[in-house]
């Protein structure tokens, strides 16, 4: 896995891309021991392109000149689907500029905080989204009063109802 | 379109694409998926206990 994010910090270091972060199932790794499945979320500041469209051409054609084979919509590279995402919304924004960075194996890699995972993870909104956030919560991985504020912020409150509950429903079991 | 609604719906297609991706994986090649996530993950928290450390020196 290293690999790739070598192969991403060259997307910066080349200018294709302004920065990066690794969010999703593999950002929680870094955190909680949870399940996942082996696909890499790469969260990045993506260039507004002059038609107003989303190109990604560029990081592409970058990425397929690291080893890399575009399959629909995400890269395989180096045995790794990893899929590059785009800063969709000011929360994603704000993760990509808050994340920290680690020394994963000698090559440094950029993570969300484990706050900007769970609040992305209830902006998500699935079912295995929250199981995620229960699961932060439950290892005591994360600064509640920092993820309360970002849920108040960016206006997650519903979905950390649900979370809540779930939380609840499991502990009660 | 917004540029927003644009990159969500990329995400959403990116997502879409990652997850049939992963289900068309023949019962070998899944637990051979599973086997190379949990050294990634053991790597990962490796990663993220340095960090603290080196954190805590600091401090």
């Amino acid at each position: 896995m290293e690999e790739v994010f070598a192969a991403l910090n060259r997307l910066v270091a080349n200018d294709v891309i302004e920065q990066y972060a690794i969010g999703g199932a593999m950002g929680a790794q870094f955190y909680i021991e949870a399940a996942s499945t082996e696909d890499i979320d790469a969260f990045v500041f993506l260039p507004t392109a002059p038609t107003g469209l989303v190109d990604l051409s560029s990081i592409y054609s970058a990425l397929t000149a690291e080893g890399g084979r575009v399959n629909r919509e995400f890269i395989e590279l180096h045995g790794w689907p990893l899929q590059i995402l785009t800063d969709a919304n000011p929360l994603i924004a704000e993760a990509i500029r808050n994340a920290r960075t680690l020394d994963y194996s000698g090559v440094a890699v950029r993570v969300f905080r484990p706050e900007y995972l769970c609040a992305v993870a209830l902006q998500t909104g699935r079912a295995k989204d929250f199981l995620r956030v229960v699961m932060f919560l439950e290892q005591k991985e994360v600064d509640t009063d920092t993820l309360s504020n970002l849920v108040e912020s960016f206006g997650l409150q519903s979905s950390m109802s649900k979370v809540q509950a779930l939380r609840e429903a499991t502990n009660e079991n | 379109m917004k540029i927003d609604q644009a990159k969500t719906e990329f995400n959403a297609r990116a997502k879409g694409s990652m997850r049939d991706f992963l289900r068309a994986k023949s019962p070998t090649e899944k637990v051979e998926s599973i086997q190379r996530m949990s050294q990634a993950s053991r790597t990962a928290k490796d990663a993220m206990k340095k960090a603290l450390a080196d954190d805590r020196d600091r401090s």
